[in-house]
């Protein structure tokens, strides 16, 4: 009786077992190669690695679609679900404020050829121009291009194109003061009127800074790809996505800092979600300043030995960011320098998993914050 | 390689379970041997020497217990010759650095003129090595006592040291324990191969899902900085870290029991419920049992034990209590913490164990708050750290530089939300109740279905990949 009954146990165990034994399999060849698996997640980014490795896991899938059908797809979500937002705002700039920046972000999201080429030539402008990009002038440069190619109604030839770059380019050199953008040391009241969009380190800062007015759409995990999936609770507005909190709120400085837990993915496909980003929180949030917040290094030890999470890949990324900066109501800010190790890289010191600041200096990120501020 | 990873579970071990019960009975020793050396090298991809190492070891304690075996006259000599062999290696990649440390600094302090320093070697630690050390010292020390017979066959020898349930993080199984099993035929049966992978997968439940999940608690305290911690959340993090040593532990104590009971060997309990203790030194009778029985067989009772005047008794103790502390890590915390442990004995040996014994209430109490407190001093290892953490579970001890920290006002809300089941879960499991429970539904429909969930959850968390922080692997 007794055996019979272990019988039940075993035969119940032996079919799990291999249930799962195609799942694993899988997942083993995806990783390729013995202790891989565990590879990935290391240096306790726990929660954050989790989401990494969901991406991840989804990553080779959606590329060997063809990347057309993805873009093209990905932008229609965001005009039907705020479409009538989008027609709103395309009229109003065109009466209160003509600048061109804000003409073209609702011609984008309309013409979808435009937004599918932009990001890929963005991008390759970024590898030529600038491998490693901290001072403010290269942002600047890469933006004009970008700027002129994206907005078809300001420069309609080429060549117009080239001479504008040429112009920026010898301003800068003669007179840099000029076109670099005038940051200004500001008091924690001017965060008031502030949303913040970011992921593990942006938690940082809304614990362990000093803006404790502002609103912070930022959960451990987030990516541009979870951004619109995700619910935070919002202390003054309660449980929320952003979508919505972009439509029923008022905001007069957004500041995102996306792009770590998208390492997994393309370049291509992380920089046309964020361009999304900026389209959605620009149409929603005409008059709001957009802080684009380079992401934060990781250290040396780490950014040597991981795959994934590399201060070349990170580095990438911040570029691509910095060229959706107009200077005008788009700003790249980088904070960078402010922890470097003189290498290019987080400095250890600051850290104990090699990703994340020890919380006094989240303080000190928020007092840069305000430190590197734009007034209008 | 871990117990607890996808590539054991579904690559080796079903592999090795099939050739080992396929291949006739008298080759199982060798295929266990070949087995756990590959199970070893899969380990140290990044040192292949370091198998050498292993097998070098195995072959100087086959020759040095045949040795002692056949030369009466001189068995003393290799029995001395076998154990400075065995610790020289322990000690060159364990203890040197620790050791020319604190000579540089002994130099710097007290001879300003000497410019000589010693170089820092920087090796890694080969896995397991404080195991197999201390079993193969184990095993020439039961020869040369006459305990046993010196083993003949290089393989079963072989088998022996680096059997690889128990090669990596114990438990520390003597020579003499599991001869008879190593010599029999080992045949499979149902009931033990189905009561072994009971035993596994509860283990693998307790390391996947309880101790990994509480270590991520513990390792975002220090991500935060102790500095930053709020004392509800220093104590919360500390109470974290006090279940995942122990599941962590005793999860893998139990996978080595199970995957031992799978292969036809009864390995020894390594742990019996430590966290019901009422004592430090019921909790050493409950904690890792094997580790503690070593140091009395190997080394208190050789100095005499407590057979001496009382001043010599206190100093064995003061000498296991050090080398315990040493043994679990080359760091000068490891010996602060051995040297708690020894005061805390040493009291409740004077007169503190008769009213912890007769009042178990206090013992329990007593207990609840020293045990997390030991482990901290276990936890963190450098010193500057250490009395930051402590400042921060005791902040009344600290001056009015505390007023200035940067805290989160509701970390220990936000971190007792996510963490709050696992803790709960944690003290369930630290009980007699749950084991006892499961005793009672023995080949139950409740056992089958418990255990299957615990499989299903394990891999779950194994494949989403979720870290793995081995604790006992710097040992």
């Amino acid at each position: 009786m007794k055996i019979k009954k272990h019988n039940i146990f075993l035969l119940l165990f032996i079919i799990s077992y291999v249930a799962v034994l195609p799942i694993v399999f899988t997942e083993m060849y995806k990783n390729s190669g013995f202790g891989e698996l565990f590879a990935a997640p290391d240096d306790n980014e726990t929660t954050d690695a989790l989401e990494v490795i969901d991406g991840g896991e989804e990553n080779p899938g959606d590329i060997t679609e063809t990347p057309p059908v993805s873009t093209s797809e990905a932008p229609s979500e965001f005009p039907t679900s705020t479409s009538d937002v989008t027609n709103d705002s395309s009229t109003e700039p065109d009466s209160s404020e003509t600048t061109p920046e804000q003409e073209t972000t609702p011609a984008e999201s309309e013409t979808d050829p435009t937004t599918e080429t932009s990001p890929e030539e963005t991008q390759s402008n970024n590898f030529e121009e600038s491998v490693d990009t901290t001072t403010a002038d290269t942002p600047a440069e890469v933006q004009t291009e970008t700027s002129t190619e994206e907005s078809s109604e300001v420069s309609t030839t080429p060549q117009e194109s080239t001479t504008n770059q040429e112009e920026t380019s010898e301003q800068e050199t003669t007179a840099e003061d000029d076109t670099k953008v005038q940051f200004m040391t500001v008091e924690p009241a001017y965060f008031d009127d502030a949303l913040f969009i970011g992921d593990s380190r942006t938690v940082g800062i809304y614990e362990y800074g000093v803006l404790k007015d502002a609103d912070f759409f930022c959960n451990v995990g987030m990516s541009v790809f979870s951004v619109h999936k995700a619910e935070v609770n919002i202390p003054s507005v309660g449980k929320t996505t952003l979508t919505k909190l972009l439509e029923n709120c008022k905001y007069g400085k957004v500041y995102i800092m996306l792009g770590m837990n998208e390492l997994g993915y393309s370049l291509n496909k992380i920089i046309g979600k964020y361009e999304e980003l900026i389209n959605e929180v620009r149409t929603l949030q005409p008059d709001a300043i957009i802080y684009l917040q380079a992401n934060l290094r990781v250290t040396k030890k780490r950014s040597e030995s991981d795959s994934i999470y590399n201060n070349t890949k990170i580095n990438r990324i911040n570029s691509a960011v910095a060229a959706y900066a107009n200077d005008k109501d788009i700003f790249y800010i980088d904070v960078n320098p402010l922890f470097d190790d003189g290498e290019g890289n987080f400095d250890k010191k600051y850290t104990n998993d090699n990703t994340h600041p020890f919380a006094r200096y989240y303080t000190e990120w928020s007092k840069w914050l305000c430190e590197m501020a734009v007034i209008r | 390689m871990v117990f607890s990873s996808l590539e054991f579970l579904f690559l080796f071990l079903p592999i090795f379970l099939l050739i080992y019960f396929l291949i006739p009975s008298r080759f199982r020793n060798l295929i266990l041997f070949a087995g756990s050396v590959v199970f070893y090298s899969m380990g140290t991809l990044e040192k292949p020497v370091y198998i050498l190492l292993i097998v070098g070891s195995m072959l100087v304690n086959y020759l040095v217990a045949l040795g002692m075996a056949r030369f009466d006259k001189c068995k003393k000599l290799f029995f001395i010759l076998g154990v400075i062999y065995n610790f020289a290696w322990l000690f060159v990649f364990k203890y040197s650095d620790f050791m020319f440390s604190g000579v540089n600094e002994f130099i710097a302090a007290f001879l300003p003129k000497v410019e000589f320093r010693f170089k820092m070697l920087g090796l890694l630690l080969p896995i397991g090595i404080s195991f197999y050390t201390f079993q193969s010292v184990s095993y020439i020390a039961d020869v040369y006592k006459g305990k046993c017979e010196a083993e003949r066959s290089f393989i079963n020898l072989g088998a022996y040291i680096c059997m690889f349930p128990q090669l990596i993080a114990g438990p520390i199984v003597t020579y003499a324990s599991v001869r008879e099993q190593l010599h029999a035929e080992r045949k499979f049966s149902l009931v033990d191969f189905s009561e072994g992978i009971k035993t596994f997968v509860f283990g693998l439940g307790l390391k996947v899902i309880l101790a990994n999940q509480l270590g991520n608690l513990w390792s975002t305290l220090s991500t935060i900085g102790y500095e930053s911690v709020s004392t509800p959340l220093a104590w919360l993090g500390l109470i974290a870290y006090t279940f995942q040593i122990y599941f962590d532990f005793y999860g893998y104590s139990l996978m080595a029991l199970g995957l031992g009971k799978i292969i036809g060997f009864n390995f020894p309990d390594n742990f019996n419920h430590p966290y019901i203790s009422c004592s430090m030194t019921e909790f050493w009778r409950r904690w890792h049992i094997t580790l503690g029985s070593w140091f009395r067989e190997y080394v208190y009772i050789p100095l005499g034990g407590s057979r001496v005047s009382k001043p010599r008794m206190i100093f064995n103790l003061f000498v296991v209590w050090i080398f315990t502390g040493l043994w679990h890590g080359a760091s000068l915390n490891f010996v602060l913490w051995g040297l708690v442990l020894f005061l805390f004995i040493m009291i409740e040996k004077l007169f503190l164990k008769k009213y912890l014994d007769k009042y178990k209430w206090f013992g329990h109490i007593y207990m609840i708050i020293l045990i997390p407190l030991s482990w901290a001093l276990f936890a963190i290892t450098d010193f500057s750290q250490l009395a930051v953490f402590f400042g921060r579970l005791f902040p009344f001890i600290t001056s009015a530089e505390s007023q200035q920290l940067v805290i989160y006002r509701y970390d220990f809300i936000k971190y007792a939300k996510e963490f709050g089941m696992l803790l709960v879960a944690g003290v369930f499991f630290s009980t007699e109740f749950p084991y006892k429970l499961l005793k009672k539904y023995k080949d139950s429909i409740f056992e089958t279905v418990f255990l299957l969930a615990a499989f299903y959850i394990a891999v779950y968390c194994m494949y989403k990949g979720l870290n793995d922080p081995f604790l006992y692997f710097r040992f």
